[in-house]
């Protein structure tokens, strides 16, 4: 059976909404900055993706991150925050004590509960967690 | 037509997952999920996630994987394993992915 690759117009067809859920520790941070790269290139295609903080990742959004002063992550970060707007799980923050004020202001992130999270994903066709 | 869930996370990272996916199971969508790399212990489990069980996941798991941590003589009987052919067909009969690695 021969397959024919779908060009990005065709893609942008059938791709109508796409999430992008960051998951992973700060020790794993090139997968994280893998899963921003992923978010950016989407913009850059025309696709506006939903971005999700959750489990151990929410430690990136945090006020004093290891990564804080990192250029090229603060950049995405900060880029994708305003375009595209940052949504952390509000459960992901209570298991590890953190609050709203603990987080990088800046970003202005909007804390969701599990129930809106997974709304997220049910209105989405395209899900990537990384 | 289902939600095919590819999963390659540590077993904590599943209880997220499947909260998340909460939305989907209260539509009445059919969701099978795909062992891949790490996970592929939570299919050798005397006893696999009693979440997995209430929520009624079908569980998948891949051969390759499976054969290289010698998993095989504890797999767990719900699972069913799966080459890369079976895992395209899964793939061509699903309506949408969530790739979870």
């Amino acid at each position: 059976m021969t397959r024919r690759l779908c060009s990005i117009e065709e893609v942008n067809t059938i791709t109508k909404s796409a999430l992008i859920i960051i998951k992973s520790s700060e020790s794993k941070s090139k997968e994280t900055f893998e899963g921003l790269r992923i978010a950016m290139s989407m913009i850059g295609m025309d696709m506006m993706p939903k971005l999700l903080f959750c489990d151990e990742a929410v430690s990136f959004l945090w006020k004093d991150n290891k990564h804080r002063n990192d250029e090229k992550y603060a950049h995405y970060l900060e880029t994708l925050a305003e375009m595209a707007g940052i949504k952390v799980l509000s459960t992901s923050l209570e298991d590890r004590h953190l609050l709203l004020c603990d987080l990088i202001e800046s970003l202005n992130p909007q804390v969701i509960s599990p129930s809106q999270a997974s709304k997220l994903v049910s209105e989405s066709d395209l899900i990537l967690a990384v | 037509m289902s939600l095919l869930v590819v999963f390659g996370g540590p077993k904590k990272e599943l209880r997220t997952l499947l909260t998340l996916l909460s939305e989907e199971y209260a539509r009445g969508e059919k969701v099978k999920l795909v062992l891949v790399h790490q996970a592929c212990r939570l299919a050798s489990d005397k006893t696999p996630d009693q979440m997995l069980k209430d929520l009624n996941v079908e569980t998948y798991a891949v051969e390759e994987d499976i054969k290289e941590q010698d998993l095989s003589p504890h797999l767990a009987e719900e699972v069913r394993v799966i080459d890369y052919d079976g895992w395209v067909k899964l793939l061509e009969e699903s309506r949408k992915v969530l790739s979870w690695v």
